[in-house]
């Protein structure tokens, strides 16, 4: 029950994760080749300084935090109910999405990489019982996107494959 | 005094040039409408339509967005009248007393005073720069690079400082942002720093990817757990849109008291118009001799912050052009949008694109009052935006983030950059980090190092020209009050918890 009392936050997983970064972060900097020319450690001054800095602002946060309120925000993350854990579950599905746009954009062009991102984003936050409404959204969205991107504002996109 | 009215009718002629006008236009109904939906503020407004100006000469191209500017100023509020959702911060206090007036039957006077009040707001506040905008540049060109130095230094850790409540994570948030900024090339020496080797990192993070990965990718995240819970329907069926009574008489002394308070606090770094709206709703609130209907439909409890918030986004503008520091995060992407067309905001701007600086400023008056003519006859039809659901919504602003990047970068690679920080944006605001004081280190990062290292080679590596001039011991005695009053102001509340006790 004394768990109860602590009022959940993340600070001191924002303290570790400060200084975590600030000595990753350092060390990469210490590691980067030296300037062929004028001071070689001119490049490395100012990262070291935000490198300090972030280990410093980290101590604080770690000494002004209490660990057991950020393990009970843990602890609230994992019990939250259903309805939360399937908003963050759209994210997770949104970023696999994302990554195969990417991944599609320039092999397969903007207009057909485009409507099965939409789609699928739509199908995401839809379901697939709207399929009907998906699709229709998504290719008008792509075809009046390159037509504008394209024609109007001369920004070049992959077209389509059969056209390139 | 004479030269500014005449710079100034010269900007006129640049701004009422009728392509200039139709751009204001068309800008400003698209920002109006981006600025209205819920989630999406401004600054994701003038992120996602930036690739639009692409095309577009530098004076085109920045009179469009700051149509879209000031038009997502003039929507964001609409959202909160009219389904008590704001469509970002600085519209938040206009659902304090907008929605309870829509609730009433009252939609149409609120509508109404909110876009008289962001007019009256704005060009008061447009005057205040016009006035302002030149002289604060001419005052920076004194600077040198270790007054640069120290003025970002200033601008950064007052953003950071000024995140209510929680100033180490403010100072975190602009340590990543520091850090972001030093990918790629250095440019004095040609060191590769943290591009891991890859090709398309040595020219660095584009700062305009990161803005569009917090507020688009970042904000729509966000925003999924609204799909749960279902929308509220937006009244789209209006009477006459106009004040009615004694509404003017009862708003007009708050919306002319506000607009001053509203540029002020808009113009300091980090404030911005939240603050700016809040701080003024809080004053007429304790001026007004109605202050028990406060909260419950008050007329002027939704002109002052309406006429503060319109009048702050005005504010936030004379820092960015005139010193080249954005103060806030739509201004940062305003900032984005110059250095994409080749112009370096800052003093130097009134001097080498004086055309482009007061057909900026004078196009601010034309935006304003274009978009209340805009905004209060064809509210009813703007407003059937809020009908769209966000199911559909979010997608489509997802697909106009990925199309924005590219467009910045020609390549994928920031498809990749776009994830991740859209996910950094979900997990900066569980863990109640501040986005603000990041996007502003990443703009400024470059600039900073290297006026740092410009006046360290100059003094011969002496520390002290950071401390000879006066302008360089005001920066830093601001830079040390920034950090020192909240601490102070933390401990006297500490106190005062504690004596009761």
């Amino acid at each position: 029950m004394e768990n109860k009392n602590v009022r959940p936050n993340w600070d001191a997983f924002t303290g570790i994760f400060s200084i975590g970064f600030g000595l990753i972060y350092g060390g990469m900097t210490y590691a980067m080749p030296r300037a062929a020319f004028g001071n070689p450690l001119d490049p490395v001054y100012f990262p070291m300084g935000v490198a300090v800095l972030a280990i410093f602002i980290g101590c604080i946060l770690l000494a002004k935090s209490n660990i057991k309120a950020s393990i009970q925000a843990y602890v609230d993350l994992i019990n939250e109910d259903e309805v939360k854990k399937f908003d963050r579950k759209r994210i997770l599905y949104t970023c696999i999405v994302s990554i195969g746009y990417a991944l599609l954009f320039d092999p397969l062009g903007y207009v057909i990489s485009t409507f099965m991102f939409l789609f699928a984003m739509l199908t995401i936050t839809s379901g697939i019982q709207e399929w009907k409404k998906s699709t229709l959204v998504a290719l008008a969205f792509s075809v009046s996107v390159f037509f504008i991107f394209s024609t109007l504002l001369s920004i070049s996109l992959p077209p389509l494959p059969f056209m390139g | 005094m004479s030269d500014i009215f005449v710079n100034l009718l010269n900007g006129f002629g640049v701004a009422f040039q009728p392509y200039h006008l139709l751009l204001v236009t068309v800008g400003g109904v698209l920002g109006t409408v981006v600025g209205m939906l819920p989630g999406l503020g401004p600054a994701t407004g003038v992120a996602v339509l930036l690739p639009m100006t692409f095309a577009m000469g530098p004076t085109a191209a920045l009179i469009t967005m700051t149509g879209v500017y000031i038009g997502a100023m003039f929507g964001g509020s609409r959202s909160s009248i009219l389904i008590n959702t704001p469509g970002d911060g600085a519209a938040l206090a206009a659902t304090f007393d907008g929605y309870p007036m829509a609730m009433k039957g009252r939609a149409e006077s609120a509508l109404a005073i909110s876009a008289i009040a962001s007019l009256i707001g704005g060009m008061i506040a447009a005057v205040l720069m016009t006035l302002l905008a030149e002289p604060v540049a001419g005052f920076a060109l004194k600077f040198g690079p270790a007054e640069y130095f120290l003025l970002m230094v200033a601008a950064l850790s007052m953003t950071a400082s000024m995140s209510k409540g929680n100033m180490l994570k403010g100072f975190l948030s602009m340590v990543i942002g520091l850090a972001i900024a030093t990918v790629g090339i250095d440019a004095q020496t040609g060191t590769e720093r943290f591009t891991f080797g890859n090709l398309h990192l040595q020219t660095g993070i584009d700062f305009l990817v990161v803005i569009i990965g917090i507020y688009a990718m970042g904000e729509v995240f966000k925003s999924f757990s609204s799909l749960s819970k279902g929308t509220k329907k937006a009244q789209t069926k209006f009477k006459r849109i106009w004040i009615e009574g004694d509404d003017w008489k009862r708003s007009k002394w708050a919306i002319l008291r506000s607009a001053p308070v509203g540029f002020i606090i808009g113009s300091l770094p980090g404030a911005g118009g939240t603050m700016a709206s809040l701080m003024c709703y809080n004053n007429e609130k304790q001026l007004s001799k109605h202050s028990e209907e406060f909260g419950d439909g008050a007329i002027e409890g939704l002109a002052a912050p309406e006429s503060a918030n319109n009048a702050a986004s005005i504010g936030a503008m004379i820092p960015m052009l005139s010193l080249g520091v954005p103060g806030s995060g739509t201004t940062a992407v305003m900032m984005g949008a110059l250095l994409m067309l080749g112009i370096q905001p800052g003093p130097l701007l009134f001097v080498q694109h004086a055309d482009v600086a007061w057909g900026l400023i004078a196009s601010m008056f034309v935006a304003n009052i274009i978009l209340a003519v805009v905004n209060i006859p064809l509210a009813g039809v703007l407003v059937r935006v809020l009908a769209i659901p966000p199911k559909v919504l979010y997608p489509i602003v997802l697909g106009l983030a990925f199309i924005g990047c590219y467009a910045i970068s020609s390549s994928v690679i920031e498809f990749y950059i776009l994830v991740i920080l859209g996910v950094a944006g979900v997990v900066m605001k569980r863990a109640n980090i501040p986005t603000a004081p990041m996007i502003l280190a990443v703009i400024v990062g470059g600039t900073m190092e290297q006026s740092f290292r410009q006046a360290f080679r100059i003094s011969n590596q002496d520390l002290s020209i950071f401390a000879s001039s006066t302008v360089s011991q005001v920066l830093i005695a601001i830079t040390v009050l920034s950090i020192a009053l909240p601490i102070i102001g933390m401990m006297k509340k500490r106190k005062q918890v504690q004596q009761p006790a």
